[in-house]
C-alpha cells in the first residue's frame, strides 16, 4: 500500500497534461472540417509547448529529486534532460508534419492525437525506476508507433511498414518482458535501485544472465543495432517521411534512455559479461550500418541504414558506463544526434515530389544553384552526421571515441573512426548530387513551420559544433549516480 | 568478357583472399618483430588484407556487370 | 614592434573568413568584378597584415611567440591557443602569399559561379593559415579536418573533367588518415590524465597544449610511442604524400582548377611534413630515433624519390607531370627530416618553402598556358619560346628551380637536405642524388619538347604571351626564388631555434662539414647556419 501526496501528483503535471492534450486533440478532430486542420497543428505545438513550460516548473521545485508513486517514477537531472529532448522531438515533429497532414486525405486530428500519446509514452519512461513502469510506458510508444507508421491507410507500402513494424516490435515486447520476469524471478523486486543492491549480492545465475541477455534484446531491438536492425529500412522507407524522422529520434533516445538506466543502475555489476556482447553488437552495427548505406539510392533508406550507424556509435559510450565518458558521451551524442538527424529528414520532406514514395538521391539534384541556403543547411547536417568538425556530430563522436578508449575497447574505437570516414562516401554523394550535379532535381516547397524546424536544427548542430561548453557543463550534471 | 578471361579472374579474386591476408599477416609479423610491438600488426596486416580482398572482388563483379 | 596586447595571429586567421562572409552576404552574384575586387584587397590585406611577423618575431628566442591562450571547452581541457615559431612564421607566410596569388590567377580561369569560388578559396585560407598558428592538439585537428571541406568543393565543382572522381577520392583517402590520428590524440589525452587500456595515467589535469602533449609523449614507453607514432604517422604520410599513400594526389592536383592546384602543391602539401616536424619528431624520439623505424621512412622516402621520378618521365599531360614531380620533391623533404640532423632537418624546412614556390609556380604556368589552348598534353605543343618568350623564360627560371640549380632555392634545399643525407649513410645520398639527375632529366626534356624547336602544332603560331596581371602573379615567386637560392640566411636564421630543438630532442648530432662549407661560400656567401656557433645548444 503506498500513499500520495499532492505534490506529487504536481511532479506528473507535464505528462497528466500531455494526456489530456491528446485526449482533447481527439475530440476537436471529431468537430473540424479537413480545412481547418492547420488549426490542430497549431493546438498540438501550442500543447507541446505548455507542457515543455510545466516541465520547467517541474524542474525548479526543490522536492523533485525523491521518487514518487512508490518509486518507480523519478525525476532527476537525466530524466528532466531526456523529456526535454523527447519535447523537442515532438515539436519538430509536429511542425515538420503541419503542411504534410493538411494534404493527405486521411484524418489530422488522431495523427496528432497519436504522437502526443507517444510522447507520452516517452515521457514516462525515461522517468521510470522500476522495470515495469518502463515496459508499460514503452509499450504505450511503441503502439502509438505502430499505427503511426500505417497513417497513409491507402498506400500499401506504409501499411506493410506498420505491419512489419508492430509484429516484430510485438515480439521484441515479449522478449523483454519474458526477461524482466526472469530478472524479477531472482530478484523479487521490480525498482531499479533495489534491483542493483540485491544483484550486487547475489551470485550470477544463468538464469539472471540469461534475463539481462533478453532484455538487452529487446531493448537492442528498439534502438535498431544488429542483428534486430530489420525492421528499420523498411520501416522509415514506408512510414510517411514526417513519421519516419520522428521515429528517428524520438522513440529511438527514449530507448537510448532506458537502456541508459536500466544497465546503469540495475546491473551495472555485470559489466564483465555484457560487455563483450555490447562491443560485438556495436562492431557489427557499425560495419553492417555504413556498408549498407554505401548501396542505397533511396535517401529515406540511406537515413535509415545511417541511424542504424549511429545506434552503433552510441552503443560505444554504452560500452564505457563504467568511466566517466561513457553515459555523458551519450547524453552529448544524443543531443547531437536529434539535431542533425531530424535536419537531414526534414530536408528530404522539403523536397518530397511525388507526396510520398521514390525520394532517391537525384531529387537533390542541382540543390546548391536552386537555392543555396537550403544545400548548406543539408551539407552541415552531412558534415555533422559523418563527424567533420566543428559540428555537433564530431563533438559527440569525440566523446564516445573516448569512452571506448578508455574502456579498454581500443579495437572498437579503430573500428569506429575508420567506419566514420567511410560514412562520409554515402553522405558526401548527397553532397555531391546538390553541389556538383547539373540535372535536374526535386523542386523545393517550402513552408513557414518547415522553415522553423531546419532552422532550429541548424542552429543546434552548429552551436552545439562551435560552442559546446554550456551544453557539456549542463549534461555532465544530467549523469546517473549510481 | 570472354568465359575464360571470366574464370580467370575469379580464380584469382578467390585466391586473392588467401593470399593478401597471408601476406598481410607476414608483413604485420614483420613490422611487429622489427619494432617489438608484440603480434598486433599481424592481426592488422591480415584485416588490411582481408579488406584488399573484398575491394578487389567488388570492383571485379562491377566491372563485370557493366 | 611589440604584438603582446594585439591577438595578431587571430587576426590574420580571420580576415580572409570575415572577407568571406562579406561577399556572401553582401556582394550580388552578379557583379563578378566587384567579388574579385574585394577578394584580392581582402587577401593582400592579410599578406600586409602577416609581414610584420617576419621583423617582429625574435630569432633569438626560443619558444613560441605571439601567443594567444583562451578557454575554450574546459570539459575537455580544450583551449583556443594561438602561436607560432620559425617553422610555422615561414609557413604562414608563405600561406598568405600564395593566397593573394591564387585569388588573382583565377580572374579568367574561373566564369561560372565566380562568388562560390572566392568564398571558398577565402575559407581555405582561414583554414590553413589557422592549422599552422595552433597550439591545442584538439584546435589542430578542427582545422585540419575542416580544411578537406573547401578543398573538395573546389576540385568538385571547378575541376577538370574526373573531378568528381578526384574530389571524393581525395576528401576520403585524407579523412581515413586522420581519424586514426585522432585516436592518438585521444590516446595522448588519456595518458596525460588517467591513463587507458595498461598504462598508467601521469595524473595531470587535462590539456591539450601542444607543449604539455610533447613533455608528456616523451615520457611515454618506447613501443607505445611507436604505436602512437603510426597512428599519427597514417594522417600525415598521406598528406605529404608519401609512397605507398600518395595516389590521390595525381587525380587530386590534374583535376583541380589552376589556384586549387596551386594551394594544393605549396600549402596543402606542407601540412604533412609540418606535422612530422611539430608532432611526430619532438613526441615520439624514442619511436623516431628506432633504427627500424628510420629505415622504414627513409627507405619509403627514396622510393617515393625515385619512383615519383621514373613515373614524372614519363608523363604526358604536362599537370599530372608536375603532380608526380611533387611527390619526388616531397621525397627529398622527408628524407631530410628523417636525417635526424641540422643539416638535414633545415634542408627539409627550407625545401618546404621551396618546393612550394617553384611547384606553384610551375602549376601557375601550366594553368595560363591552359587558358589559352584548352589542352595540357605535352605533344600540343612545340616551340612555344617563338610566340610566348617572357612566358618560356619564366617556365625556364622555375623549372631550374625546380630541379635544383644552383644560384636558385632548390639547389640549397637539396644541397642540405644531401648533406645531412650523406652523414647519415652513402648510399641515402647516392640514392636521393640519382633522383636528382632523373629530375633534371624530366624537367629539361619537359621543356624541351614544349619551348624548344621551330612551332609544329599551328595552332600555337598565334598564342598570347603573358599578361600583366599573369607577370604579377608569377614575378613574387621568381623573385623569391632568387633570393632564396642567392641569400637563404634569412631563412635559416628563422627556422634554427626550432631545428636545433627538434634534432636535441630525437637526439641526432649537430653536423660539421667544414669542406663542403667552403664550397658553398664560393656560390655567394650563402652559408647554412649549421650550428657550428651553438655548441651548447643541446637542451633535452
Amino acid at each position: 500500500m503506498f500513499t500520495t501526496k499532492l505534490s506529487d501528483w504536481i511532479l506528473l503535471a507535464p505528462e497528466l497534461f500531455l494526456t489530456a492534450a491528446g485526449l482533447l486533440m481527439l475530440g476537436i478532430s471529431v468537430f473540424l472540417s479537413k480545412a481547418r486542420e492547420e488549426f490542430l497543428g497549431f493546438v498540438a505545438t501550442l500543447s507541446v509547448g505548455i507542457t515543455g513550460a510545466l516541465l520547467t516548473w517541474v524542474a525548479a521545485r526543490p522536492d523533485r529529486k525523491t521518487p514518487i508513486l512508490a518509486g518507480s517514477f523519478v525525476v532527476d537531472n537525466f530524466a528532466l534532460f531526456f523529456k526535454g529532448l523527447v519535447l523537442l522531438s515532438l515539436l519538430l515533429a509536429i511542425l515538420a508534419s503541419v503542411r504534410f497532414v493538411g494534404r493527405a486525405p486521411y484524418p489530422g486530428g488522431e495523427y496528432y492525437a497519436l504522437l502526443l500519446f507517444s510522447g507520452v509514452g516517452m515521457l514516462f519512461m525515461v522517468s521510470g525506476n522500476n522495470l515495469i513502469t518502463i515496459y508499460v510506458a514503452l509499450e504505450t510508444m511503441a503502439l502509438s508507433s505502430y499505427v503511426l507508421a500505417g497513417y497513409f491507410k491507402g498506400e500499401i507500402k506504409s501499411t506493410e511498414a506498420a505491419m512489419k513494424y508492430f509484429i516484430l516490435g510485438a515480439f521484441s515486447s515479449g522478449v523483454l518482458l519474458y526477461g524482466l520476469s526472469l530478472v524479477y524471478g531472482v530478484a523479487g523486486k521490480m525498482g531499479l535501485p533495489e534491483l542493483a543492491k540485491l544483484l550486487s549480492s547475489t551470485e550470477r545465475s544463468n538464469l539472471l544472465m540469461l534475463g539481462i541477455l533478453l532484455i538487452l534484446a529487446g531493448l537492442l531491438f528498439k534502438i535498431a543495432a544488429v542483428p534486430f536492425h530489420v525492421w528499420t529500412p523498411d520501416v522509415y522507407e514506408g512510414s510517411p517521411t514526417p513519421v519516419a524522422a520522428f521515429f528517428s529520434v524520438g522513440p529511438k533516445v527514449a530507448a537510448y534512455a532506458i537502456l541508459a538506466r536500466i544497465f546503469y543502475v540495475a546491473f551495472p555489476k555485470f559489466h564483465a559479461d555484457w560487455g563483450l556482447v555490447v562491443a560485438l553488437v556495436a562492431a557489427a552495427t557499425m560495419i553492417l550500418g555504413n556498408v549498407a548505406a554505401l548501396l542505397q539510392t533511396n535517401v529515406k533508406r540511406l537515413l535509415a541504414y545511417s541511424s542504424i550507424a549511429n545506434a552503433g556509435y552510441a552503443l560505444l559510450g554504452v560500452l564505457g558506463f563504467s568511466t566517466e565518458w561513457g553515459l555523458w558521451g551519450v547524453l552529448v551524442y544524443l543531443l547531437a544526434y536529434t539535431f542533425m538527424n531530424f535536419g537531414a529528414f526534414t530536408l528530404v520532406i522539403l523536397l518530397e515530389t511525388k507526396g510520398y514514395a521514390g525520394e532517391s538521391v537525384s531529387d537533390f539534384n542541382g540543390l546548391a544553384q536552386r537555392n543555396m541556403p537550403a544545400a548548406m543547411v543539408m551539407l552541415l547536417f552531412l558534415l555533422s552526421l559523418a563527424g567533420i568538425p566543428p559540428t555537433a556530430g564530431f563533438i559527440g563522436k569525440y566523446y564516445l571515441f573516448t569512452a571506448a578508449m578508455k574502456a579498454g575497447y581500443a579495437w572498437l574505437a579503430v573500428l569506429a573512426v575508420v567506419m566514420s570516414a567511410v560514412s562520409l562516401f554515402y553522405y558526401f554523394r548527397i553532397a555531391s548530387a546538390m553541389f556538383f550535379s547539373e540535372a535536374a532535381g526535386a523542386k523545393l516547397q517550402s513552408s513557414y513551420t518547415l522553415n522553423a524546424v531546419v532552422l532550429i536544427c541548424a542552429v543546434g548542430t552548429l552551436v552545439i559544433g562551435v560552442a559546446p561548453q554550456p551544453f557539456l557543463a549542463v549534461l555532465k550534471s544530467c549523469v546517473l549516480q549510481p | 568478357m570472354a568465359r575464360p578471361a571470366l574464370l580467370g579472374e575469379a580464380l584469382s579474386a578467390g585466391l586473392l583472399f588467401l593470399c593478401g591476408p597471408a601476406a598481410g599477416y607476414l608483413l604485420g609479423k614483420w613490422l611487429g618483430d622489427a619494432l617489438s610491438l608484440g603480434r598486433v600488426p599481424a592481426w592488422i596486416g591480415a584485416a588490411l588484407g582481408l579488406v584488399s580482398a573484398f575491394v578487389h572482388l567488388v570492383r571485379l563483379t562491377s566491372r563485370v556487370s557493366k | 614592434m611589440d604584438f603582446s596586447h594585439i591577438p595578431i595571429l587571430s587576426i590574420i586567421t580571420y580576415i580572409p573568413l570575415f572577407g568571406a562572409l562579406a561577399i556572401v552576404f553582401l556582394l550580388p552574384r552578379e557583379n563578378a568584378r566587384l567579388i574579385k575586387t574585394v577578394a584580392t584587397f581582402i587577401a593582400v590585406l592579410d599578406f600586409v597584415v602577416s609581414l610584420p611577423l617576419w621583423w617582429a618575431f625574435d630569432r633569438a628566442r626560443d619558444g613560441y611567440q605571439f601567443v594567444e591562450k583562451a578557454s575554450w571547452i574546459p570539459s575537455l581541457g580544450v583551449d583556443y591557443h594561438f602561436g607560432i615559431d620559425g617553422i610555422s612564421l615561414v609557413l604562414i607566410l608563405l600561406t598568405t602569399l600564395m593566397g593573394v596569388i591564387a585569388i588573382v590567377c583565377s580572374f579568367t580561369a574561373i566564369e561560372q559561379r565566380q562568388k562560390e569560388y572566392y568564398v571558398l578559396l577565402l575559407l581555405l585560407q582561414t583554414f590553413m593559415i589557422g592549422t599552422f598558428c595552433c597550439l591545442d592538439l584538439f584546435l589542430f585537428y578542427v582545422f585540419w579536418e575542416v580544411m578537406l571541406v573547401p578543398m573538395y568543393f573546389l576540385i568538385g565543382v571547378w575541376g577538370g573533367q574526373r573531378r568528381l572522381y578526384a574530389a571524393i577520392k581525395f576528401f576520403l583517402y585524407t579523412l581515413a588518415g586522420s581519424v586514426l590520428m585522432l585516436l592518438g590524440i585521444i590516446a595522448l589525452y588519456f595518458y596525460n590524465t588517467t591513463g587507458f587500456l595498461s598504462y598508467k595515467g601521469l595524473g595531470h589535469a587535462p590539456t591539450f597544449a601542444i607543449e604539455t602533449m610533447t613533455a608528456v609523449a616523451q615520457q611515454m614507453p618506447a613501443n607505445l610511442q611507436i604505436w602512437l607514432f603510426f597512428a599519427f604517422f597514417l594522417g600525415f604520410a598521406i598528406k605529404v604524400p608519401m609512397f605507398p599513400f600518395h595516389t590521390w594526389l595525381p587525380d587530386a592536383h590534374t583535376e583541380a582548377p589552376t589556384a586549387g592546384s596551386v594551394i594544393l602543391a605549396a600549402i596543402l602539401l606542407k601540412m604533412g611534413t609540418y606535422g612530422f616536424v611539430r608532432f611526430s619528431l619532438p613526441m615520439f624520439p624514442d619511436a623516431v630515433r628506432h633504427p627500424k623505424v628510420v629505415g622504414i621512412m627513409v627507405t619509403l622516402s627514396l622510393i617515393g624519390i625515385v619512383y615519383g621520378a621514373m613515373v614524372t618521365l614519363v608523363q604526358k599531360d604536362m599537370k599530372r607531370l608536375i603532380a608526380y614531380s611533387s611527390v619526388s620533391h616531397l621525397g627529398y623533404v622527408m628524407l631530410g627530416i628523417f636525417a635526424l640532423n641540422m643539416a638535414g632537418v633545415q634542408g627539409g624546412i627550407l625545401q618546404m618553402i621551396n618546393h612550394g614556390i617553384s611547384t606553384g609556380a610551375l602549376f601557375l604556368l601550366v594553368g595560363i598556358i591552359y587558358e589559352r589552348r584548352h589542352t595540357r598534353m605535352i605533344s600540343e605543343y612545340g616551340g612555344l619560346a617563338k610566340p610566348m618568350p617572357v612566358f618560356a623564360t619564366y617556365f625556364l627560371i622555375m623549372a631550374l628551380s625546380s630541379m635544383g640549380l644552383p644560384l636558385l632555392n632548390g639547389f640549397i634545399g637539396e644541397f642540405t637536405i644531401l648533406q645531412g643525407a650523406f652523414a647519415k649513410s652513402f648510399w641515402w645520398a647516392f640514392c636521393a642524388a640519382t633522383g636528382i639527375v632523373l629530375g633534371a632529366a624530366y624537367l629539361l626534356w619537359l621543356y624541351q619538347r614544349v619551348f624548344f624547336g621551330e612551332v609544329t602544332n599551328p595552332a600555337n603560331e598565334k598564342l598570347a604571351d603573358l599578361t600583366f596581371r599573369e607577370q604579377l602573379t608569377l614575378a613574387p615567386l621568381v623573385i623569391l626564388a632568387l633570393w632564396i637560392g642567392l641569400y637563404p640566411r634569412p631563412i635559416f636564421d628563422v627556422i634554427r631555434r626550432p631545428s636545433e630543438k627538434i634534432v636535441a630532442i630525437v637526439g641526432g648530432a649537430t653536423m660539421e662539414a667544414p669542406a663542403v662549407a667552403s664550397r658553398v661560400d664560393e656560390a655567394g656567401g650563402a652559408v647554412p647556419s649549421v650550428s657550428a656557433d651553438a655548441p651548447g645548444a643541446v637542451r633535452p
